[in-house]
């Protein structure tokens, strides 16, 4: 298991980066390579070149803005884990870092990695749906941001452009509650499913916003409007919490493999979603 | 920085505080580059997909998977390997209570045990259990059932007065 | 065994070292980074090989083309099967009783491919990257066949797995000992159960490996192996590929692993010494991940029907079983499919229990998957997995305690003879029930239980006792009809100092011999442990070995040890006592001092003997003999057995259907115990294996035969944070035909703790009206079982 023959090259700018891409439709970028490197070494990816990114300077840091917070794409998960700045304005993320893999994978996989490799499998993109989160991206025609309900378009695949490179990811720091379960029977495990979701709460106690994301029991990423209508303007508690799991288990089609069944999936995945709208009654 | 994409490239990589230099394959792992660059061989092989742990070394003071990494990418950077942990003449605390709990059988997974428990250690002199539990689960270890793991790591954290 | 053979008496030890924590003396290498792994150990000049493996799982090889794989730079040769033809048709698999039907593994598969994984062709390259980029470049066309991936499927014939076995046939057969029908017709009450044990890996974490290296002009062949039976291998290099036995050497460096997996001899072995004269250059093998959980043997697999007749105490009064194998493609050598299901209902058809009457049939099939081999308690696993999971149901269909139940049935008096002629001379059946009713706390755990249940929360307690066949020997291979013989021998040499160096014939992967070695050596020479330096079987050019197998491990080389050291024991006594002026049957060696009985201040330092004997002729007897080396073989005279217990506390979750296990207490009686460190280390392993495979590892095959475990992601190891706190405790019932009573112990966690855990799932699971007899047992199966039966329905 050792990878094929590529090139290799750490250019010092975004601009040299997304020349490089244009150049060779076979290139490929790696940064923190926790996704990528098992696969050259199995030899399911065969890029002519990889673009190391770990010349770039500005992608590696945490910015808290007033009313948003920027995580440049060669943060790692460690980063995010151990920020004091996040667990105070967004603990949603460093609670979901923890679930990541191993601390020994956590100290290298960025942020950036696993939102563009676009795993259904992998907790942010369940999780920057959930936050209706901003990707930023830059390819040989400039920036552009690409809200993250239109950026998972399907398994491993996203609608970022060959030549371009992810740069940033920016999350609202507005006032909501959250909650995220995942079920995966060791640590390290792929999750069989898990589910995000974030809501604002009026005055009087009702839901509002609600954006429910699943992962990891689909072929990709996505929103499960459905059980979002139906919790959205409801009072959280056990009835509503029960309802959100009948409607969870109707309105998907889960995958099936070796770990589990689409039909023990859907299960699951209503039992998550249950136990996530429960969550959100004991609130931030 | 490397600005011109190529197949072999020249690395220097600090490993164990000796400066090792060598021209590569682009493609050439860090954990292979230790082991036949550095020849040092104490850092296993066992899965080359990341998932195992046994291949666990320290980069800049952080633990990482060197199958996950290719030699190119630690070019300038400081790697500690298990060879590192002992002083050439007595085991070090961690180690000597490796042996003291019978933390090991065969011993092919234990270097990278020990050194993820050396970088949780320098971070967190003090760690939970839990703590402890999520370091270890880092790393498969087919022999042991783990308990004994988690001890030695307990007591080499805790200072020698409070030990039995 | 003959009485009047010599190899099987050892002199009486006292235990001194013996009995304690000695820390080991592997450890500072391996925690240093300084063991010698296979891959460790470079040669000038090396080359590495690479194979193309299949990935169909039955097809026929219609071209194969190796000529762009030639053509890359740095690439020295690639091999198909009919070039490695003409040296060796392959390895015969067969198992010695009848109702078996051998096959012929070929080194690289010519004609047909049988299952994925089976290696192809193989290419050497100055780099194992380089080897790696031209097996890609191998094309080969190939038409596949009909595929057979289940026992079932194979046992109602029509398409064939393999052709050398044309009703898919690997071997087939059965006994009855006593009146075991008229004892279910009488029979109050029946129970029966069909249990499936799943398909695993062992997955050393150090896969497999080989360097050969043939110099022509000496016609020296060395070849490392982290074989488990370096002996075996180099017999087979001989026996296959014509190599004179006195030129080869086989060297098993530092192993990481073997579980069993490593007690084969396989056809890369075979292989690289081909290449390595062919090349005339070292060739080297690391075996990669998803080679090992591809083509390294698979485990278990098999189905066993079991049933107990039972009268209305609630007493065993005969037991039938039939077992039914997947042995995949081939028969591995040199054990064969028979691994599995003959062993599993042949080798203690009858447990702990006091049983008159016992059935068995056994029958394995060829499928088109990788080869089934050795696991750590061969066969016992599926055995134990089926008697003890039936022992629980049968308690409860009686409304019994599963503790009571086994009390009931328990072998009371010793010896014992079981239906099929087996006799056990000793045991601790009943104390291991006792002691571990005690630990569980069996009336405040049922309270607990009941207690949770009423808040939503599902605890089960599940019980499995064992006993277990150890020190794997001629003896023990003829007590169950065999013809096997073994014998290890061991050398002791005592230097001019006082100290001491052990050989052993056996490999160590991780057991720790070399401690318990040296334990056994102190006691038997009277000086300290840090004095002995003990080298196991590192090289076959030193002492012999059968292998590391079978539990034998402690007992075998332990006698050997015993035996060897015993000699060299006599002639120190005898100098002793010609310096001191007495008689030698008072001397009594201990601490390093050679004193008189009853006269304290009698005494010698053993270092001031051993110069003796080498550098001072006034200070010896008579007719003195100064070699002061010694090399003899060992075996045991009788089968012994170990016995124990483990029960176990799990948690279900209703939600998710996962197994969270709360704690594990185990029994263990493998008679004195050399050091508790290392028996709890084995206990402790083997039992997380077992978890394994009850819970968490399973190779999948789909409908087509492809394998869809092939990494580490899909195929899934206990990590610590599944993994059970432990209390152990030890009962010693010594054997009186070992060195100081020593029983073997090595396989008891792996072979008692899957039943343990189907039957704490089963007690868990009691308020659903559910029972599982399937492993593993995944979240779906937990789940459907706490759902009602289809994942799918509503609750």
């Amino acid at each position: 298991m050792k990878p094929p023959t590529f090139s290799y090259v750490a250019p010092g700018s975004v601009e040299e980066v997304t020349r490089l891409l244009a150049s060779d439709p076979d290139a490929k970028i790696i940064s923190g390579g926790q996704s990528l490197m098992p696969l050259l070494a199995m030899r399911l990816a065969g890029p002519s070149m990889l673009v190391d990114l770990k010349a770039v300077n500005g992608l590696a840091r945490i910015g808290i803005g007033e009313t948003e917070i920027t995580i440049g794409a060669r943060v790692t998960h460690h980063d995010i884990e151990s920020s004091a700045e996040l667990a105070s304005a967004l603990p949603l993320l460093p609670f979901v870092a923890r679930f990541i893999a191993h601390p020994q994978i956590r100290s290298r996989g960025t942020l950036g990695g696993s939102v563009a490799h676009s795993d259904p499998s992998a907790e942010w993109p369940t999780v920057l749906l959930a936050m209706d989160a901003t990707i930023d991206v830059v390819g040989p025609r400039g920036g552009r941001s690409i809200a993250v309900d239109d950026f998972f378009t399907g398994p491993f695949t996203s609608s970022m452009a060959f030549d371009e490179v992810l740069v940033a990811v920016r999350v609202p720091r507005a006032d909501r509650r959250w909650a995220f379960q995942e079920a995966a029977r060791k640590a390290g495990d792929y999750g069989l499913a898990i589910v995000a979701v974030t809501a604002g709460v009026d005055a009087d106690g009702r839901l509002h916003g609600c954006r429910v994301a699943v992962g990891a029991c689909v072929g990709t990423t996505t929103r499960l409007r459905d059980v979002e209508d139906a919790i959205d303007g409801a009072v959280p508690g056990e009835t509503l919490a029960a309802r959100a799991e009948a409607v969870a288990r109707d309105s998907v089609q889960p995958i099936s493999d070796i770990h589990g069944s689409s039909e023990y999936r859907r299960r699951l995945l209503g039992n998550l979603v249950r136990r996530a709208v429960t969550d959100l009654t004991n609130g931030q | 920085m490397t600005t011109t994409p190529q197949e072999s490239l020249h690395v220097s990589v600090s490993v164990n505080g000796r400066t090792y230099r060598a021209q590569v394959d682009a493609r050439k792992t860090l954990a292979d580059f230790i082991r036949e660059d550095a020849v040092l061989t104490g850092t296993k092989l066992g899965c080359e997909h990341g998932v195992c742990g046994a291949c666990t070394v320290l980069v800049d003071d952080a633990p990482m998977r060197s199958c996950l990494m290719l030699a190119v990418q630690a070019d300038g950077r400081h790697v500690r390997t298990v060879e590192n942990l002992a002083d050439g003449t007595e085991l070090n605390s961690l180690q000597q209570a490796f042996q003291r709990n019978h933390s090991l059988q065969c011993g092919f997974c234990t270097a990278g045990i020990l050194m993820s428990a050396t970088a949780l250690l320098e971070q967190n002199p003090t760690p939970t259990r839990a703590e402890i539990v999520e370091t270890v689960s880092g790393s498969l270890c087919r022999c042991t059932g783990y308990e004994t793991i988690v001890a030695a790591v307990e007591e080499a954290a805790a200072p020698a007065e409070e030990r039995s | 065994m003959d009485e009047t053979l010599q190899h099987i008496k050892t002199p009486v030890v006292a235990a001194r070292a013996i009995g304690t924590r000695v820390l080991r003396s592997e450890d500072p290498r391996l925690l240093s980074g300084r063991g010698v792994f296979l891959a460790d150990t470079v040669l000038p000049g090396e080359l590495h090989a690479a194979f193309v493996r299949s990935p169909v799982a039955h097809a026929r090889i219609t071209r194969i083309d190796v000529s762009a794989a030639l053509a890359l730079p740095g690439v020295f040769l690639a091999w198909t099967g009919t070039d490695v033809l003409p040296h060796c048709e392959g390895l015969v698999g067969e198992f010695a009783v009848p109702g078996c039907n051998a096959t012929t593994m070929p080194l690289l598969a010519t004609g047909e491919v049988v299952y994925v994984g089976e290696p192809v062709a193989v290419v050497v390259a100055e780099s194992r990257y380089a080897a790696e980029d031209a097996a890609e470049l191998i094309e080969w066309d190939f038409e596949e066949l009909p595929v057979v991936v289940s026992a079932d499927a194979a046992l109602a014939g029509g398409d064939v797995a393999n052709s050398q076995l044309p009703d898919n046939i690997g071997i087939t057969g059965g006994a009855t000992y006593g009146d075991v029908e008229l004892a279910f017709e009488q029979a109050d009450q029946v129970v029966s159960g069909r249990y499936y044990t799943g398909r695993v890996s062992a997955a050393p974490m150090e896969t497999r490996g080989v360097i050969a290296s043939y110099e022509w002009a000496s016609g020296q062949l060395r070849v490392w192996s982290g074989s488990q039976m370096p002996h075996f291998v180099r017999y087979c290099l001989t026996a296959y590929l014509g190599f004179p036995e006195q030129c080869v050497e086989v060297i098993a460096p530092d192993t990481g692993g073997g579980f069993g997996q490593k007690a084969h001899v396989y056809v890369e072995e075979m292989l690289l010494p081909l290449l390595s004269r062919e090349l005339d250059r070292p060739v080297k093998w690391v075996e990669d991940r998803r080679e090992n959980l591809m083509a390294g043997t698979h485990a278990h697999e098999q189905y066993v029907d079991i049933a107990y007749a039972l009268d209305d105490t609630g007493r065993i009064t005969a037991v039938r079983t039939d077992a039914l194998g997947d042995g995949g493609a081939y028969h591995a050598p040199p054990w064969s499919m028979a691994v599995e299901p003959w062993c599993a209902v042949v080798m203690t058809p009858t447990g702990i229990y006091d049983v008159p009457a016992a059935e068995y049939s056994y029958t394995a099939v060829a499928t088109n998957k990788t080869p089934i081999g050795a696991y750590r308690g061969v066969g016992y696993m599926a055995g134990t997995l089926a008697r003890e999971c039936l022992a629980d149901d049968a308690a409860r269909a009686l409304g019994m305690s599963p503790f009571d139940f086994r009390r009931s049935n328990v072998v009371r008096e010793f010896p014992w003879t079981n239906p099929q002629n087996i006799v056990y001379d000793e045991g601790s059946w009943l104390e291991t029930i006792d002691a571990l009713e005690e630990m569980v706390d069996y009336t405040a755990f049922l309270q607990r239980q009941a207690e949770l249940r009423l808040q939503g929360r599902y605890l089960g307690l599940g019980l499995s006792c064992f006993v277990e066949s150890s020190g794997e020997s001629t003896a023990t291979s003829k007590e169950h009809g065999l013809g096997d013989v073994y014998h290890d021998t061991a050398t002791v040499r005592m230097d001019p100092n006082g100290t001491a160096t052990v050989t052993v014939g056996l490999t160590a992967q991780g057991q720790g011999l070399a401690t318990t070695m040296g334990q056994m050596a102190a006691d038997t020479l009277g000086i300290r442990v840090e004095d002995i330096t003990v080298r196991m079987a590192t090289s076959t050019s030193q002492a012999y070995g059968s292998g590391t197998v079978g539990s034998r491990g402690a007992v075998i080389a332990s006698g050997a040890v015993a035996r060897a050291g015993g000699i060299i024991r006599e002639k120190v006594r005898a100098v002793a006592a010609h310096m001191l002026e007495a008689s030698e049957n008072d001397i009594e060696l201990a601490d390093g001092t050679a004193s008189v009985a009853g006269a304290p201040d009698a005494k010698v330092a053993i270092a001031d003997v051993a110069a003796a004997i080498y550098f001072d002729m006034t200070a010896w007897p008579e007719g003195f003999d100064p070699t002061l080396e010694a090399t003899l073989a060992y075996d045991t005279a009788r089968p012994m057995f170990s016995n124990g217990g483990h029960a176990m506390i799990v948690e279900l979750d209703p939600d998710t259907g996962f197994v969270r296990f709360e704690k594990v207490f185990s029994v263990e009686d493998c008679g004195t115990v050399i050091n508790p460190n290392v028996v709890e280390g084995q206990i402790r392993g083997g039992v997380v294996q077992g978890i394994g495979a009850a819970v968490f590892e399973e190779l999948s095959y789909d409908a087509s035969g492809q394998l869809l475990s092939t990494t580490f992601l899909d195929y899934g190891l206990p990590t610590m944070d599944v993994a059970p706190p432990f209390e152990i405790r030890h009962l010693e019932t010594p054997s009186a035909h070992t060195a100081s009573g020593v029983k073997g112990m090595g396989e008891s966690g792996l072979i008692a703790a899957p039943a343990a855990v189907l039957n704490a799932v089963n007690d868990a699971l009691t308020p659903f009206g559910a029972v599982l007899r399937e492993l593993p047992l995944t979240p779906e199966k937990v789940f459907s079982a706490m759902n009602g039966s289809s994942a799918g329905e509503a609750s």
